[in-house]
């Protein structure tokens, strides 16, 4: 299933298409470049955030899921603080610094439509699939961003 | 979870710079204005190319039945029959007896199309100093170039960027409200490739899954762009999203719009022997969506589809029949596809806007190896279908005893096919060609297409399918028909009354094609006008005669 899912996105790991390997790394100077296409890019996007938010098989059962609780906690995430949330991730996640505005727009992705003051309050102080749920938004966004492809 | 898209519209202010931790920031470029914007493309026609991924076998897909033995001695694990129920179907006994050809007993679709003035074959197409790798090969086709030359961009990318300038900013638009190129599956190839920005295509498998991918991923793209690196590679990827998105739903909406025939059905199987990866038709659906794409309106005008599995090293035949395996399949498919296609455009009414060619990296090695198959060659036979079309062979058959160190000499290149399909089918101006760098080529370019020069398909047709006029005629008592068929297959010839009933059935069995003779006697008759009428697979005709 997982590499049915590569496979859509131009990589048939062990049978490329044919003995030439695959078809995007050849043509310099754009060999970087000819991989990226509509379907690739928006299968990796796919896939991102199908590891991310689990991935049933088709009697139901969840094959797996990332737990971002977890992974906060064990990396040490200051989870009270929007603003550490995100910076952990952008330097994470991100090859490259991003402007004020783009920072303040995956910030928004983690709030939704919780003021950044009511933060603890609203989604900390709750139960813990509240805070799953404002994570996974935050992570999906980044890794379904034009950034994140370049890391 | 809120609705998340592809990539949101674009609109920011143009060309405005600002600087953020030292490193020079632009803005995402506006729409481009639309002064910039000349669609050039005066006509609706379309190209549709399929690539024979791999390396076809030429030799086994076309056969030269004037030097059969040469032909048998050098691949006889391969070689198609010259007898039985699966021999070569002979093409044309209209051509020399030296270029006489014989198709792959699997291509009696392609003979078919091939009598109705729909195909035209052109021999032994390659490049000067063929290169052997299958990725160097294809970009050397797709760039368009000469062996040694290294483009960045594909001459379907360099044509279409000249005549849709401002791509991509200014589309899509009312006059272009389509992608400029569609290729089918999930790469874009080289062919497509400008020489600044991303390709002027977009690949897809299918618009309806198309539309539901793009719509179920990405989120908001960012405002601004470092002037880096890493921002130039972050501005392809955007454009792409940006072009994608736009294109998704509009593409729904013409797949959704348009639809095949009724009458004609698709081909899916390979009916006879073959490795089970191979028996299903998979370049069949790509030209389905094609067509049902044309008829919702669609205004591409290139598509590249693809049928894969030409690299026959190993395997292409059944070991107890060469007839059948892994490349009779995969030509049965192109022929049984094509024929379907052509169908279906001329019931929808399409016909007369699409002219469709294959080509493939390279041909075969002329002799066969041990394992039932053949290593990577050079030149190799290109198709032509289409109404349009200028029908028949163009070249001369490969000289087997004179081999080219075990390969088949060239004797077009492959840009003067390529040059006939962007002048006088595309109907590419000089600027246009000049973009495209083929302006070297125009003058050297074959004659692909028949449009314009009237009568060229009825000539090529009457020459080989045709009612002589009886003789005698009047008829005494005695008379002889006389006729030229293409295609082998039954024939009747019918004497009918003014009224149009059959008062006479002359003949009615199969005969081979080619010229025959039929002697009447007539002399029972009534004196009178009567007309007669030959029936057969490529020719329906109905003459008078007068009975003394």
């Amino acid at each position: 299933m997982i590499s049915e899912k590569f496979r859509n996105q131009g990589l048939d790991f062990y049978e490329p298409f044919d003995v030439s390997g695959y078809d995007a790394y050849y043509q310099e100077p754009a060999y970087n470049r000819n991989w990226i296409t509509a379907n690739n890019l928006a299968r990796r996007y796919q896939i991102s955030s199908d590891l991310l938010l689990g991935y049933k098989d088709e009697n139901d059962n969840l094959l797996y899921r990332l737990d971002i609780l977890w992974y906060c906690q064990s990396e040490g995430i200051d989870l009270n603080s929007p603003q550490a949330i995100v910076t952990y991730f952008v330097d994470n996640l991100f090859p490259e610094a991003i402007t004020a505005e783009r920072f303040d727009y995956f910030k928004s992705t983690l709030l939704i439509d919780v003021a950044e003051a009511d933060w603890v309050e609203a989604v900390i102080n709750v139960e813990d699939f509240q805070v799953v749920f404002h994570l996974e938004n935050l992570i999906n966004a980044m890794i379904q961003s034009p950034e994140y492809q370049l890391f | 979870m809120q609705r998340r898209r592809f990539l949101k519209n674009l609109s920011y202010a143009a060309g405005s710079t600002f600087v953020l931790n030292n490193l020079p920031f632009s803005t995402v470029s506006s729409a481009a204005p639309l002064s910039q914007l000349a669609a050039t493309s005066t006509n609706d026609r379309v190209l549709v190319l399929i690539q024979l991924h791999g390396g076809n076998d030429g030799l086994n897909t076309i056969i030269p039945i004037d030097q059969y033995a040469e032909y048998y001695q050098l691949r006889p694990n391969l070689a198609i029959p010259d007898k039985g129920k699966r021999k070569y179907i002979p093409i044309d006994s209209g051509l020399p007896d030296a270029n006489q050809l014989g198709f792959h007993p699997d291509l009696t679709h392609m003979k078919d199309l091939y009598d109705h003035g729909k195909l035209s074959i052109v021999q032994n197409v390659a490049y000067e100093n063929s290169n052997g790798s299958h990725f160097r090969s294809r970009d050397i086709w797709f760039m368009g170039g000469d062996y040694d030359d290294y483009l960045p961009s594909g001459w379907m990318g360099r044509y279409l960027d000249h005549i849709f300038p401002g791509y991509p900013e200014s589309y899509p638009n009312t006059t272009m409200p389509d992608p400029l190129a569609i290729e089918i599956g999930n790469g874009v190839s080289l062919a497509f490739h400008r020489s600044n920005g991303i390709p002027v295509a977009i690949s897809i498998q299918n618009p309806d899954q198309f539309y539901d991918l793009i719509n179920s991923v990405g989120g908001e793209p960012p405002e601004s762009i470092a002037n880096t690196h890493y921002g130039k590679e972050l501005k392809w990827i955007m454009d792409i999203e940006e072009k994608s998105n736009q294109y998704a739903g509009r593409l729904k909406d013409v797949y959704d719009s348009g639809a095949n025939s009724p009458n004609v059905t698709y081909p899916e199987l390979y009916p006879f022997n073959a490795p089970p990866g191979r028996i299903r038709n998979t370049l069949a659906p790509q030209l389905k969506m094609i067509a049902r794409l044309l008829s919702g309106g669609v205004k591409t005008k290139i598509f590249i589809a693809r049928l894969g599995g030409f690299d026959t090293h190993a395997e292409q035949v059944e070991t107890y029949d060469a007839t059948m395996g892994t490349h009779s399949a995969l030509l049965y498919h192109i022929s049984s596809a094509m024929k379907a296609f052509q169908d279906d455009l001329k019931s929808l009414g399409l016909e007369d806007r699409v002219m469709t060619m294959t080509f493939s990296e390279f041909g075969r090695r002329a002799f066969s190896n041990g394992s039932y198959g053949c290593d990577h060659g050079t030149a190799a036979p290109m198709f032509v279908f289409g109404k349009m079309v200028n029908p028949g062979v163009f070249g001369e058959n490969p000289d087997l005893s004179n081999l080219d160190n075990g390969n088949l000499p060239f004797k077009f290149d492959y840009r003067q096919v390529f040059t006939s399909a962007l002048v006088d089918w595309l109907e590419a101006d000089a600027a246009a060609v000049e973009a495209t760098l083929f302006s070297d080529w125009v003058d050297r370019k074959l004659q692909l297409v028949g449009n314009g020069i009237t009568g060229l398909k009825e000539e090529f047709l009457k020459k080989r399918n045709f009612l002589a006029e009886c003789y005698p005629n009047p008829v005494s008592s005695q008379t002889t028909f006389s006729f030229r068929i293409s295609a082998a297959g039954r024939v009747r010839i019918d004497i009918l009354d003014t009224q149009g009933r059959v008062v006479k059935t002359v003949i009615d069995e199969h005969r081979e094609a080619g010229q025959s003779t039929i002697p009447a006697d007539l002399s029972m008759f009534r004196q009178g006008t009567y007309l007669y009428r030959l029936t057969g697979k490529s020719i329906d005709v109905t003459k008078k005669l007068i009975k003394l």
